[in-house]
């Protein structure tokens, strides 16, 4: 048998055979060995590391606990409005974006040493910081069509701990909201009246007051009579009476005025200025002296007249073939377009015009009655106020032109001037549609002067002539008729006629734009849902019950310290009275903000703002009624675009209201509505009701 | 020559010593590389069971201590931190999305070896341990400690009991278990200030 | 001549080799073992850190008032046993070969409690049944919210 292959092979081989295999066993159990061991002490320091986190995370935990009870009241020192940090309030209430910041410089931050050696008491290598930094602010009022408010702001006050452990490291963050918002209610504070459907209760609802024969308002509702501007009487924010006169004299200054919004289908409304013993005395009126019954006259230019006027005329006595006597008279034209005063002779007839010059036809559409909207104050000067009006308010004066009459004889015209009051010619302005030739003028002692005054031609030859110039005057659209109270105020002798192209010609409000130095606030339609949308987008605090807010917001001397917007979800329904039954009147506004009352009906019993830099805003988001209960003054704003303003006390309003309709019958108290023009967004006071809310509780904490 | 050439290779009975040395040697080394290469995965495997469970329980410590419950949401707190046999869901703030979204931890149970997984809001599904649980159970428990003679509602306490074990079925490892009550903080704090 | 030494290489191969052999088993079981007596220890250590959070987040948890004031040794840590003199109960899961001590302090300023310090210390055993007691502590600050 020949091993030889066999010995050979082994031969070759053996040869470090047992050192080789000695080597690679040992080797692949050492890298074995070796790669458990750095296994294990990988898992060692992942769980070292699990456990360090833990540590620093008590740390972190540690460095919160002990140190918010200092940075909240650090912090609610320096945001608390115009007595906190100047640095910070200028941050916050700078337009535009808002990078991160870590506000740790505008604190006392002395709680981070007291923490750096606590952290030295579990190691060497531990520690705890605790930094405050304002992040992720954005805009949150960007939408012009809704409400692009340049300071607006939401996002967080971040309350940032961090333990540190042999290396690891944790961090815990308390967040709280923080949101920078104006307590105005935005694009409405612009408006002294907001009525959302001025025409529920049909075109003329509003045109109700009765007058007796004294000029006493008799069984009707009362005025409601709206001030558009500060007056010399005015709670707070009162105007001074020569400022006021000046600002008359400006072309726009309607525009820096409470705008009034008269909202639906259309309406017919005539525009007066005040009650008084006079009774009703309407928008233009010599405002030197309400008491003296002179009212404005203006006198159409001769050469603007038909050869009608060239030359008297002699008319019969009477009527009669057989007149005793014929006179002569000169005729001249003037309009009392928009101021006359409306004093009856007849109680329960026809309280603004002398005589039976309407048709029951005329009667029946312009009647006696008078606007329970005085949307341009009263009579004393400085009262009235140009404003705008949007909506489809087609007449808002009455259209009457005043024929005058001079009898060329002495005596008749001595009885003409003995006659108290002095007789008016009134001549109706009508439309070509509804024009009626049968008029017939009587004089005040209800004799026949003549006419039909159109039929006869005794003015004009015929009816365009007529239009001519009629219409001119008293047909104009009410709201380019502005001019001529400018001309009341400066006295000037000649009617200025205002052109077709007026800027003031009526608006329905499609484009309205609200701004000031070139930001853009609101451009559009205003639109009470997207306010009231707005609105439930602005909310800070929730609460369930009416009582539940007043315990909540009502400081020990029963103040309402708000300082936020809150929301009440009054799901019984309840009334909400302000102040609350039982409660000192008025309620004192420490601290103002938005109540948004989810449902119920609202009473307002007295509300006072302790200074100009306070508004509070209640809000109705149902469609119940808003009510006034005292006679005391609400410096408040109303916004209820879908609830109605009942009847209750006769009210003083500070403030813009926003009403859905005005209920109109005999119970209607009226009362007066003043707009506050600090809160006006034109104007730069409006940035004193910008508040910094800090959500009272964090929202979250993370790590 | 040729002869002593012969003689030069080995004989039958060298050749077997040789073998039989070998063998032996041979069968020592294989003996002894098995049994550390068993010893190594045993520790391996169960250093691998620790650290699932140290992690698996790290995340669900800081899930629990970030839970919250949501006032608004209908049926309270019973309905916001559920522990059933096979789940256990809760509310977390996410600071990231600043809302609150639910958290669900989910444990399906196998005979060889169970799995656990972990969903945030919307996100998809992630296993945390796959096929090691040998059994789970988590369990919340509300405690509330009153003052004798206080009239007082007391002092409430929640904890969620967590008892699992982890195992490689098919290995000689050794399971890893862990008992403990985990005490979310927020919640907590919540529950006696609401 | 060369046969002789041949063989006589052989031997003396086999002995290096176990040698070698023996030399290099050495720290691979040396490594093999501490990594091992690692492992247990970071098991021991985890656990310890386990119960330390138990204990901790429990006191934490409850009201400020009623983290009473005090040091807490092992036998009053017990399961269902009060924290000081109660209402709260402790609620400690049983664990071998470990101890547990709590010490709550004051940290007062202006003569009012602003904070508890509160430290959780556990002593444990390295091992299983081993004599090697370790201890682990973890601390923290607790405000008194009602200030």
């Amino acid at each position: 048998m020949d091993l030889s292959a066999i010995s050979n092979s082994i031969r070759s081989a053996r040869q470090g055979f047992a050192i080789m295999f000695a080597v690679i066993i040992g080797t692949v159990m050492l890298i074995l060995a070796v790669s458990l061991y750095t296994f294990v002490g990988h898992q060692h320091s992942g769980i070292q590391t699990i456990v360090h986190g833990e540590i620093a995370h008590f740390l972190a935990e540690a460095g919160i606990n002990s140190s918010i009870g200092s940075v909240r009241e650090a912090v609610t020192k320096i945001m608390s409005g115009n007595s906190g940090n100047q640095r910070l309030n200028n941050l916050l209430l700078k337009p535009g974006s808002l990078e991160d910041v870590c506000i740790n410089d505008m604190l006392d931050t002395s709680w981070n040493s007291d923490l750096e050696k606590f952290s030295r008491e579990i190691d060497e290598e531990a520690s705890i910081k605790v930094d405050v930094w304002l992040r992720d602010f954005t805009a949150s009022e960007n939408e012009p069509s809704s409400w692009a408010d340049p300071i607006a702001k939401d996002g967080y006050l971040v309350i940032e701990s961090t333990g540190t452990f042999k290396g690891t490291k944790r961090v815990i963050s308390i967040k709280r909201q923080v949101r920078v918002g104006n307590i105005a209610p935005a694009w409405l504070s612009k408006f002294s009246l907001f009525v959302t459907d001025a025409a529920r209760n049909g075109e003329g609802s509003f045109n109700l007051i009765r007058n007796d024969y004294r000029g006493m308002i008799t069984d009707g509702p009362k005025p409601l009579i709206v001030y558009n501007h500060a007056t010399p009487d005015a709670p707070i924010e009162s105007g001074n009476i020569s400022d006021i006169l000046r600002g008359e004299k400006e072309a726009a200054i309607w525009q820096t005025r409470g705008w009034i919004w008269l909202g639906g289908r259309r309406s017919r409304l005539n525009l007066c200025s005040g009650a008084g013993d006079l009774g009703e005395i309407f928008h233009f009126y010599d405002v030197s002296n309400p008491n003296v019954f002179s009212p404005v006259k203006f006198s159409t230019p001769a050469t603007a007249l038909s050869g009608a006027f060239s030359s008297s005329l002699l008319i019969p006595w009477d009527k009669s073939s057989s007149s005793v006597r014929q006179v002569g008279y000169s005729f001249g034209h003037s309009f009392v377009l928009d101021g006359f005063h409306d004093r009856s002779s007849r109680k329960e007839t026809d309280a603004m015009y002398e005589g039976n010059i309407l048709s029951t036809g005329e009667k029946s559409i312009f009647s006696s009655k008078s606007s329970i909207l005085h949307l341009y104050g009263d009579a004393r000067k400085g009262y009235q106020s140009r404003t705008r009006v949007f909506g489809q308010v087609y007449t808002a004066f009455p259209r009457y032109a005043n024929l005058e009459i001079k009898p060329d004889e002495p005596d008749v015209e001595a009885m003409f001037a003995a006659a108290n009051p002095p007789p008016l010619y009134l001549l109706p302005s009508i439309s070509e549609r509804d024009y009626n030739n049968s008029i017939i003028i009587h004089d005040i002692m209800s004799r026949q002067l003549g006419g039909p005054l159109l039929q006869t031609g005794m003015l004009w030859r015929n009816y365009s002539e007529y239009a001519q110039l009629m219409s001119r005057i008293s047909e104009l659209p009410y709201v380019e008729s502005y001019n001529s109270m400018q001309d009341v105020y400066d006295n000037k002798a000649a009617r200025t006629f205002p052109s077709d192209s007026a800027i003031l010609r009526q608006d329905t409000g499609a484009s309205t734009s609200i701004e000031r130095d070139q930001h853009v606030f609101f451009k559009g339609r205003p639109n009470p849902d997207r306010l009231m949308q707005l609105f439930s987008d602005r909310v800070h605090i929730e609460v369930d019950s009416i009582s539940e807010f007043w315990e909540r917001f009502l400081n020990e001397r029963d103040e309402l310290e708000l300082n936020a917007i809150v929301s009440i979800k009054n799901s019984r329904m309840l009334d909400m009275q302000i102040p609350a039954p039982g409660k000192p009147q008025p309620l004192i506004v420490k601290g103002g903000g938005m109540v948004i009352l989810e449902q119920g009906n609202l009473v307002m019993r007295g509300v006072s703002c302790s200074s100009p830099g306070e508004t509070l805003t209640v809000v109705m988001a149902g469609n119940g009624s808003v009510s006034f209960s005292s006679t005391q003054s609400n410096h408040v704003n109303i916004v209820a675009p879908d609830a109605e303003l009942a009847y209750g006390s006769k009210f003083d309003m500070f403030g813009s209201l926003c009403v859905g309709s005005i209920y109109a019958d005999h119970r209607f108290q009226g009362g007066v509505l003043r707009f506050r023009p600090g809160q006006d967004p034109t104007n730069p006071g409006y940035d004193r009701f910008y508040k910094v809310f800090i959500d009272p509780k964090d929202s979250f904490w993370n790590e | 020559m040729k002869i002593f050439k012969m003689r030069k290779g080995f004989t039958l009975v060298e050749i077997i010593i040789v073998c039989g040395i070998a063998t032996v040697f041979l069968g020592t080394a294989i003996m002894l590389f098995t049994n550390f290469r068993r010893g190594y995965s045993r520790s391996e495997g169960t250093a691998i069971l620790m650290q699932e469970g140290a992690l698996f329980v790290a995340r669900l410590r800081t899930d629990l201590n970030n839970a919250v419950l949501i006032p608004d949401s209908p049926g309270g707190s019973s309905t916001q931190l559920n522990a059933g046999t096979d789940s256990l869901n809760f509310m977390v703030y996410n600071s990231h999305d600043a809302k609150a979204q639910p958290v669900v931890y989910r444990y399906l149970a196998s005979d060889i070896g169970g799995s656990l997984f972990r969903r945030e809001g919307t996100d998809n599904e992630r296993e945390l341990i796959k096929g090691h649980v040998a059994s789970l159970t988590w369990q919340t428990n509300l405690e509330r400690f009153i003052v004798p003679g206080s009239t007082s509602s007391g002092t409430m306490r929640l904890s969620i009991g967590l008892d699992i074990q982890l195992r490689i079925k098919s290995g000689s490892e050794k399971p890893f278990a862990l008992k403990t009550s985990i005490f979310p903080a927020r919640l907590n704090r919540q529950l006696n200030n609401p | 001549m060369n046969n002789t030494q041949r063989h006589g290489l052989s031997m003396i191969e086999i002995t290096i080799s176990i040698g070698i052999l023996a030399l290099i088993m050495l720290p691979v079981f040396m490594t093999f073992s501490t990594g091992n007596r690692n492992m247990q220890l970071t098991e021991a250590e985890f656990r310890a850190h386990t119960a330390a959070l138990e204990l901790m987040e429990q006191t934490i948890s409850l009201p400020f008032k009623q983290i009473k004031t005090g040091e807490y040794d092992d036998r009053e840590i017990k399961d269902g046993q009060p924290f000081a003199q109660g209402p709260a109960l402790f609620k400690i899961t049983q664990t071998d070969n470990l101890w547990r001590e709590l010490k709550v302090e004051d940290i007062k300023r202006d003569n009012k409690i602003v904070f508890k310090k509160v430290t959780v210390t556990i002593k444990f055993a390295a091992a299983p049944n081993s004599d090697r007691i370790r201890e682990f502590f973890m601390k923290t600050l607790v405000a008194n919210e009602n200030l």
